[in-house]
């Protein structure tokens, strides 16, 4: 409710115009039965001019406040709920990383827009319709009843049948509709699958087959489609039937009391006027629950979301720091996301200043974990991780974060353009650093061929880039950020041999006088790291140099080596 | 307040910029001027349904004039039941006050036994004359109401009718386009598939189609709701009162210009403000995917701001579109208005100086009101159209697609077994020859052997041209130039059936359709038996991992069943073509995912399984290389190296560096 704070004149503003709309269109009817009774019929002419004139200005009056209230009405609610997206987004910046993992990333988008944008709907026109449902149903209710009780009491039972009509159908219609997107996924599914496996089609020659099951997809589609259809059909005509039988039964019913003396035809048009303005606020008052309901649920999931508490948070005095030295102390770290599933036992490592190190080890052996916990998108669950002699926990995160240069397997281009790619880590890094880091990445010579040079935009709605490309950005991001520590995760392992050579060479002149974490699948480009650590289910199983390592007899290492170097193969052969 | 009420003004009079980050140019749409496809579409798809189109047409057209009816019957109620005549039982036209009170005063039959009413007492005392009802009225009134509720129901039961002929055309045509286009799509080769991406393609079939149906339908409704109101409109009111006719002539354009003026504003304001919010969306889903960036680099605030500012961006645009769009409808409005004013009091006017009946009054009021509808579809009508064009130039484009490649009348079976071998002889190749983007040769002079029961395994740089070499091999593409020969046999003179037998194919990107394990293994050849299954899997070192599924060969895998990881997918495309036992194997590159062990697992059981057979290998890797009797070198398209493995190595070229870097 805080969030409303800043709004409320205006809210006080939209709830006024829609009341005195709501009071001018209650009166309209009135308008022109006073006119056919008194002006028309009964010749008075001599209050012609003046309800004339209200008889146009009145409804001219209410389209002007209508322009005025609808834009300051969404004006507010777009406000309110940018207010919102942004305070999400903030939120779900600060969660750690395990969050995400959770949650894809679909799912959170899907959450921060579509559920605000249901919240926005309710609020821009359940709020300010039903404010004006009300007054123009109470006018119409009242009125009626004054013109002819008889009359009204008929246009009750009305009103009762039509709203029962639209619950039913409508009922009826979203199941079907829920049935035909049903039918509509698997149709859809089906093509997408067939079209992105296109290959494997024709290689096998299937089409035919593929075209017999895309035909009875397309009949169950069709068929379900042309039941929504007639059962939205079907509701409209029985909303047309019994609107108008009903309107007929007022209409003569009126007549039949004109003839009898005991109403006006002025009163008769204005009775059936308001009878049209009494049908839809019923049926939307008979929505409102659900749309409430609806607004709730999409509510209490953003409320979910902020109701995560950040795991990795800093501690009460955090130790704000410059560009740290890169001394790096492992002391007996643990770490396990489920008490039975330990991860990382008891791992110790001391790296030194400007060191590199190199992590190897079989998939979820804890490599890729060692790196999260020093950047600390997890926090150990036992022993610490020191970083120039302080504990990592104990800095200050902005500062503690800014000490590192990530470059991950799956690289991350943001819709900006080439030179604000590069310096995204460091916005203020100016135009001969960012070219320095592109030329060390080796990404420099590519970039001077785009039309705009530095200031091309890539990403989702620019350039397109290759794997090696966008990899290279990331590289050069990295070298821009000037960190202490280098941290890759397989940064090459998704690059062919030529890409990964000229990534090899930036890599090099990055890593030089940094210290250095790298996790890689092809060996070949750690042999010359300080310390290569063979990581197995968590623990150090051998710890050492190139050399030093090829020389245990029966090395788990040197087995590796050979074998990835294809010894043995060539020993077949 | 003072932010809200001052920014109110302001926001609408600075045209503001768009120009954002995250906020890309957005792709404008242009309605280039095409031939119109509706003649066409008419004839391949409606013309088979022509006589349910004609009775639709025909009942929509009776069914939108039952307004006309209605309003007819009011006057006959207004006129002729409830108007009060005097006693020779002409209609009372008096300047009297009192007298023309009478509508409201009881009916007083000439024979009414009880005695007149104070009032009339005192009229007939003054020498007025008495009134009456005309004759019978209440019976009357009671049988127009009958006629009237006779009416509402028999249109009523039309307009379903209507409806169901409406919906039962439309998506019968919207079946047979569908399917079409999908027949088309999997028809067209390779190359056109890949120029449009498959997701382009599957909008054209799934949305693109449901377009021209909606489009089409709302088509349908608005010429001819346009065309029977306005033609039965005009003559009703030419009829009853020129004079009206002459105040819609003047009005009528007038409503249209604005529509028209402002509706193509409105719209491109729209869009831009949807192309805002899509920009929102992407700018989250960036963020989000690369959370592990944004965070490592401890850029919350900075993004919150760049979030903040693309967001006030959609404040503004969602504003503006509103403004505009209630002030537009606010000028449009008004012309309606100003004639519906002037028709109702005018006209009230001559009623009250009698110069005009109260029925007829009612009747041209409502008369208005009717003809107003149409008029304001007509704007949309030009709308309706030109997205229906888009729709149908979107399908037909698909449609008129002339395949590439086609089955050669007196194609022949593939030579099996094959004695000769695979000879390729001066094959080049470029993608989208013929089109405006067209690419320089991917492929140029390629000449290469590989005798019956050999393999060759094809080396290189990425994009060098060894996976388009690969699909020309399967006849994927055409090659621009040069020939393809399977035993001497040119491959456009393969039986397409018997081609896809006895290739095996695995592509770079193992493709998995939805289904189960089995299934999928089983997709060239759907009548496996089980054994032929497993063992299929087992050479492709894929049965141990099955057996660790939850329900092993039946577990579902794709986009509804449990995902696979690259090199799960690609075991699973080996074992797929390993089950075809096919004569000649094209393999692309396909063990990258894999890690060492596996690979070498892999390129061992294939040693086994395709002794004898023939088979073209592209490869990144040295040790699959040295199992085959031939390498060639491909380097921007061109052989620059083709020998055994040992020649290739005392060359000192592309393949004796790889060698060396790989095995040191």
């Amino acid at each position: 409710m805080r969030l409303f704070g800043p709004y409320k004149t205006a809210i006080a503003l939209v709830i006024f115009f829609t009341l005195l709309m709501s009071a001018i269109s209650a009166l309209t009817p009135m308008l022109s039965s006073a006119l056919v009774d008194y002006v028309f019929t009964n010749r008075q002419l001599d209050i012609f001019l003046a309800l004339g004139l209200c008889y146009f200005l009145a409804p001219v009056i209410l389209q002007v406040l209508a322009v005025f209230q609808s834009s300051t009405n969404v004006l507010v609610t777009v406000l309110f709920i940018s207010e919102l997206r942004s305070m999400i987004y903030r939120h779900l910046l600060g969660l750690s990383l395990r969050f995400f993992n959770v949650n894809s990333a679909g799912k959170v988008v899907n959450r921060v827009m579509e559920d605000t944008a249901t919240l926005t709907g309710i609020f821009n026109t359940s709020f300010t319709t039903t404010l004006s449902d009300t007054v123009i149903a109470v006018v119409a209710i009242v009125a009626t009843f004054a013109i002819n009780w008889r009359l009204a009491l008929i246009l009750c039972v009305a009103v009762a049948i039509f709203v029962v009509n639209y619950r039913l159908s409508i009922k009826r219609i979203i199941r079907f509709t829920k049935l035909m997107r049903r039918e509509d996924d698997v149709l859809t599914g089906g093509v997408q699958n067939r079209m992105s496996a296109s290959i494997a089609v024709k290689t096998f020659g299937t089409e035919e087959r593929e075209n017999a099951v895309f035909h009875e997809h397309n009949l169950s589609s069709l068929g379900f489609n042309w039941t929504r259809d007639l059962a939205n059909n079907h509701f409209w005509m029985n909303v047309t039937i019994i609107s108008a039988l009903s309107q007929a039964i007022l209409y003569f019913c009126g007549c039949a009391m004109v003839l009898k003396g005991q109403m006006t035809y002025g009163q008769v048009m204005a009775f059936n006027l308001y009878s049209m303005q009494l049908i839809w606020p019923a049926v939307r008052f008979s929505q409102l629950a659900g749309r409430l309901q609806e607004g709730k649920v999409a509510l209490t999931r953003l409320f979910e979301y902020l109701a995560v508490e950040p795991e990795i948070t800093e501690c009460d005095h955090p130790v704000s720091c410059r560009k740290l030295q890169g001394k790096v102390d492992f002391e007996d770290v643990h770490f396990h996301y489920e008490e039975s599933v330990p991860i990382i036992q008891g791992l110790t490592l001391h790296v030194k200043p400007g060191e590199s190190v190199a992590f190897i080890g079989t998939t979820g052996c804890g490599k890729s974990t060692m790196l999260n916990l020093l950047t600390r998108f997890y926090d150990v669950t036992g022993g610490s991780i020191k970083l120039d002699g302080t504990d990592i926990r104990d800095y200050n995160l902005k500062d503690l974060h800014r000490q590192f240069g990530i470059v991950l397997q799956e690289s991350y281009i943001f819709s900006l353009s080439v030179k604000e790619n590069i310096r995204y880590g460091r916005p203020h890094a100016t135009d001969e650093e960012v070219v320095a880091a592109a030329q060390a990445a080796e990404i420099h010579d590519f970039v001077m061929t785009l039309p705009k040079g530095y200031d091309t935009p890539i990403g989702a709605d620019g350039m397109a880039l290759s794997v090696g490309q966008k990899q290279r950005i990331n590289i050069a991001r990295a070298i821009c950020a000037d960190p202490a520590i280098m941290i890759m995760d397989e940064a090459t392992s998704s690059l062919d041999s030529d890409s990964e050579a000229a990534i090899q060479r930036g890599m090099e002149r990055l890593l030089r006088s940094r210290t250095s974490f790298v996790v890689a699948h092809r060996l070949s480009t750690i042999r010359n790291s300080s310390q290569i650590v063979l990581i197995d289910k968590g623990k150090i199983l051998e710890h050492g140099t190139h050399d030093q390592l090829m020389a245990l007899e029966n090395g788990r290492y040197r087995d590796l080596y050979t074998k990835h170097m294809g010894k043995g193969v060539l020993d077949d052969a | 307040m003072r932010n809200i009420g001052g920014g109110f003004f302001k926001l609408l009079l600075n045209k503001h910029t768009r120009d954002y980050p995250y906020r890309g140019e957005r792709r404008q749409e242009n309605f280039r001027e095409t031939k119109s496809h509706l003649w066409r579409f008419f004839r391949e798809y409606l013309w088979p349904f022509r006589w349910l189109l004609l009775l639709t047409v025909l009942t929509m057209g009776l069914n939108f004039n039952y307004q006309y009816v209605i309003a007819a019957l009011n006057r006959v109620v207004v006129d002729h039941i409830l108007v009060v005549t005097d006693s020779e039982g002409a209609p009372m036209i008096s300047q009297d006050p009192i007298v023309s009170l009478s509508i409201m005063a009881h009916d007083r039959k000439p024979e009414a036994r009880t005695p007149p009413t104070e009032g009339q007492g005192r009229r007939m005392a003054r020498g007025v004359r008495i009134t009456r009802r005309p004759a019978e009225a209440g019976k009357a009134l009671f049988l127009l109401a009958i006629l009237y509720v006779c009416t509402q129901c028999f249109f009523n039961f039309l307009a379903r009718r209507v409806a169901r002929m409406k919906v039962s055309l439309t998506t019968q045509v919207l079946g047979k386009l569908r399917e079409d286009m999908h027949r088309k799509a999997l028809e067209l080769s390779l190359s056109y598939q890949q120029r449009i991406s498959p997701g382009r393609l599957l909008s054209r079939i799934v949305s693109d189609t449901s377009a021209v149906r909606a489009e089409f339908t709302a088509m349908l409704e608005l010429v001819i709701r346009l065309t029977s109101m306005v033609v039965v409109g005009f003559i009703v009111l030419l009829v009853s009162e020129w004079r009206v006719l002459a105040i819609l002539m003047v009005t009528t354009p007038l409503f249209l210009y604005i529509r028209r003026h402002f509706i193509p504003i409105m719209r491109s304001l729209q869009r831009e403000q949807r192309h805002t919010n899509s920009s929102l969306y992407g700018l989250i889903s960036q963020k989000m995917d690369a959370i592990k960036a944004v965070q490592s680099y401890g850029q919350q605030e900075e993004e919150v701001v760049a979030f903040h500012r693309l967001s006030s961006a959609y404040v503004r645009d969602a504003f503006q579109v509103q403004f505009l769009f209630t002030a537009m409808n606010f000028l449009a409005w008004l012309t309606l208005h100003a004639a519906n004013c002037t028709v109702f009091l005018v006209g009230g006017y001559l009623v009250a100086t009698g110069r005009m009946s109260l029925g007829k009054l009612v009747f041209l009021q409502t008369l208005t009101q009717i003809f107003f509808q149409p008029v304001a579809d007509y704007a949309e009508l030009t709308f309706t159209n030109q997205r229906l064009q888009v729709a149908l130039g979107r399908c037909y484009s698909v449609l008129d697609e002339i395949p590439e490649i086609t089955e050669d009348p007196d194609a022949v079976d593939f030579p099996k077994p094959l004695h000769q071998g695979l000879v390729i002889r001066d094959l080049a190749y470029r993608y989208n020859a013929g089109h405006s983007d067209e690419s320089p040769e991917v492929l140029s002079q390629v000449n290469l052997t590989v005798p019956a029961g050999e393999w060759l395994c094809i080396m290189g740089a990425s994009g060098a041209g060894k996976s388009t070499l690969l699909h020309l091999l399967a006849r994927l593409y055409t090659p621009t130039r040069g020939t393809i020969e399977y035993d001497g046999l040119p491959i456009d003179k393969i039986r397409f059936a018997s081609l896809h037998q006895n290739l095996g194919v695995v592509p770079q990107e193992a493709q998995i359709f939805s289904g189960s394990v089995r299934d999928n293994i089983a997709y060239g050849y759907p009548d496996a038996t089980n054994k032929q299954i497993t063992d299929a899997a087992k050479a492709a070192q894929l049965h141990d991992f099955i057996l660790d599924m939850p329900v092993q060969y039946e577990t579902l895998i794709g986009e509804k069943g449990q995902s696979l990881s690259g090199g799960q997918r690609q075991r699973l495309s080996l074992a797929r073509a390993l089950l075809c036992n096919p004569e000649v194997l094209l393999l692309d590159d396909c063990t990258s995912a894999l890690d060492a062990n596996t690979e070498r697992h892999i390129q061992e059981t294939l040693m086994t399984q395709l002794a004898g057979k023939t088979a073209v290998i592209v490869s990144q890797r040295v040790s699959m290389a040295v199992r085959c009797q031939h390498i060639a070198i491909l380097e921007k398209g061109r052989v620059t190296e083709y020998g055994t493995p040992q020649e290739l190595l005392k060359l000192g070229g592309f393949y004796a560096t790889l060698f060396h870097e790989q095995t040191q």
